[in-house]
């Protein structure tokens, strides 16, 4: 299966791009970027064609592509791939605005393409286990989750709100969101959240903390904050503490590591060994284009996972708790 | 020797009792309990007067502290009766000071009137670990604290404490601790959003998430639990210099390993290698009494500390979030 890749700006698309070249089915053979030097140094590494005109790139004969450039520009990316024909997958989150997840939605719904969004924490071992462990019964039946996805303030694009459509809540409360949809099959029916610009002097919120309820009276707390230091020896954390009736779950997804006290660079850092979740997406997406099945994350968990951003900033303006008012899809 | 005398010799009493006593020139006087036979062999074996009721206690003996460990909706009216004698009689009083606001703001107000001191055992103030993280937030080492995350764990107390007229429940009992350390270390609350879980059937326990906004801008976000098999907490402090972070977890210097398994399920501290936080708090009553030594901890911080608990049991319960400042719920 030939396969592209639509832009280089997020930092994921590397990851995606070594699992493309891993993967025994798949010839990873164009790339595009409109950052010009950027598309030739990818194409260089990845041994594949480079171009910089978007229509060039979508008239190959490439199955699928993986679309990773700027949050904002998904819709215009997405759209034209699905009218190419092309099956996509796309970075979370979404878009940054509902209307154009909408859109998006709807034209890889008219022509037939698989639309799988980028949450690649359900691909963890940690959360496949996780995810058997709830269901068994073996804790009962859930009651609550107290949750955090920090992180160190990523910097560039991800803090210019044209093109990152938001801050840390933009960019941290999906992941927690769409495991917790995931794991419980529950909605959100509403929100409270303080968000605020704490730590760094930019535009963007760089940290806040989430308050929802589920349909089904399940309580969740999301910190999304992009609050690791700069010493912190790690990109941030993806954890969990679940209570359920029957007993508790305490969930670290990266705490396989070796920590490495590092005199060359002065610094300790975190070398993860557990195995790679962006494998575990990447085959996702390839066998569900093989095997022309629904994607497993749909356009509709990007979706509800962006509605529920969009509500958290809406609470954190009004200081006020927000009824989700779920669009139909 | 100073005259003690400790109300209630429930768990909490006899640990008061057993503090009292290593605390020199402390005489403890009466204890004042329902249970006979606990009260006799208390009595016998800590040399001291059992008494039934505060009344016989306090026409009996003249007595300069009395220490109020009775289950907290009994803390309201034993304070009245002990401000309400004749003679002036110190009080030391296990948090949470009241059940609620209006008790506590009419406590305030008699105390006051009759220029009583009351001192109220937010043990936290004394925890040396949680002392000292305060102390390093206000010296800066971490500069301007921008989230912070708190998280304290125990097991279900049962008894009283399940009875939320008779405890306040978790948001109180529990919550006090943190929320008056919050209050200490950081100021007033501008607006709390609680969450509350009480779970009856399969296992019995209490858990709650709680989100504060600080007058000053921090951000908090606070987890209770009545549902551990021991004491737990954690913290995490983020400014924009740094971050703290600590574990009850990894914080014992010494692990003792038996071929038994502990099975007990003490809900209170162990105490290695530290003074424990109680005798470090009477102790430190005891020189505010006798020596005039400046409380560590106001009665209108007790009464705050109060205010904030019943805002956030207000919060859980009618699913808003409480602004502090207007004192009135907004929509």
């Amino acid at each position: 299966m030939k396969v592209g890749i639509i832009s280089f700006a997020h930092l994921h698309a590397s990851a995606y791009a070594h699992y493309l070249m891993e993967h025994p089915e798949v010839e990873l053979v164009a790339i595009w970027d409109e950052d010009a030097k950027r598309a030739v140094e990818m194409a260089e590494k990845y041994y594949c064609h480079c171009y910089t005109v978007l229509e060039e790139f979508l008239a190959t004969n490439i199955e699928a592509v993986v679309v990773c450039s700027e949050n904002a520009k998904h819709k215009e990316h997405v759209i034209a791939a699905a009218k190419a024909k092309k099956h996509i997958l796309c970075e979370k989150p979404i878009a940054t605005d509902l209307l154009d997840a909408k859109a998006m939605i709807d034209a890889c719904h008219q022509e037939n393409v698989v639309l799988q969004i980028a949450y690649p924490v359900r691909f963890s071992p940690v959360m496949q286990q996780v995810k058997k462990i709830i269901e068994s019964g073996q804790i009962g039946k859930i009651v609550a989750i107290n949750g955090t996805n920090h992180g160190q303030m990523p910097g560039g694009w991800f803090i210019n709100k044209s093109l990152s459509g938001g801050g840390a809540a933009t960019d941290h409360i999906v992941h927690l969101l769409d495991l917790t949809r995931w794991l419980l099959n529950d909605e959100v029916r509403n929100i409270y959240a303080e968000l605020d610009t704490k730590f760094y002097d930019i535009d963007v919120e760089d940290c806040g903390m989430v308050s929802a309820e589920l349909e089904s009276g399940i309580i969740v707390s999301i910190d999304p904050s992009w609050s690791r230091p700069k010493t912190f020896p790690t990109w941030g954390d993806v954890t969990m503490e679940i209570t359920g009736t029957k007993g508790d779950l305490s969930i670290d997804v990266f705490k396989q590591h070796l920590v490495w006290y590092n005199d060359r660079d002065n610094k300790v850092q975190q070398l993860p060994w557990g195995r790679d979740m962006d494998q575990g997406l990447i085959e996702d997406f390839i066998s569900c284009v093989k095997e022309g099945r629904e994607p497993s994350i749909t356009g509709e968990d990007g979706f509800r996972a962006l509605e529920v951003v969009k509500a958290a900033y809406q609470s954190s303006n009004n200081k006020k708790l927000v009824e989700l008012d779920r669009i139909d899809l | 020797m100073v005259k003690v005398a400790i109300i209630g010799v429930g768990k909490m009493g006899q640990r008061h009792l057993e503090n009292w006593l290593q605390i020199s020139n402390i005489d403890v006087v009466g204890i004042v309990g329902r249970d006979l036979d606990k009260l006799k062999r208390l009595a016998e074996t800590y040399n001291t007067t059992s008494y039934l009721d505060i009344r016989s206690l306090l026409e009996d003996q003249k007595v300069e502290i009395v220490d109020i460990c009775l289950p907290t909706f009994l803390h309201y009216e034993a304070m009245k009766e002990v401000i309400g004698t004749d003679e002036k009689v110190s009080i030391v009083c296990e948090k949470p000071l009241c059940l609620n606001e209006d008790e506590a703001k009419a406590i305030l107000q008699l105390s006051k009137e009759k220029d009583i001191q009351i001192l109220v055992g937010h043990t936290l103030r004394f925890d040396p670990e949680y002392a000292f993280l305060r102390q390093q937030i206000k010296q800066g080492v971490v500069g301007e604290v921008g989230v912070v995350r708190l998280s304290r764990k125990t097991s279900f107390p049962g008894r009283w404490f399940r009875d939320n007229d008779k405890s306040g429940g978790i948001l109180l009992d529990l919550g006090i601790h943190d929320l008056d350390w919050l209050l200490w270390t950081f100021g007033d609350v501008e607006r709390v959003l609680a969450r509350h879980i009480k779970q009856k059937d399969d296992r019995e326990f209490d858990y709650a998430l709680i989100i504060l906004r600080m007058k000053n801008g921090v951000i908090v976000h606070l987890e209770l639990s009545w549902g551990e098999s021991s004491l737990k907490s954690s913290f995490e402090i983020a400014g924009k210099e740094g971050l703290l972070v600590g574990n009850s977890d990894s914080k014992e210097p010494i692990q003792i390993a038996t071929k038994q398994p502990n099975q007990s399920s003490d809900y209170l501290p162990k105490e290695l290698v530290t003074e424990s936080a109680i005798y470090k708090q009477l102790s430190h009553f005891k020189d505010c009494i006798v020596n005039g030594a400046s409380p560590i901890i106001s009665i209108e911080e007790a009464v705050k500390a109060v205010e904030l608990a019943q805002a956030t049991i207000f919060s859980a319960r009618n699913g808003v979030p409480v602004y502090l400042a207007e004192e009135e719920v907004q929509e």
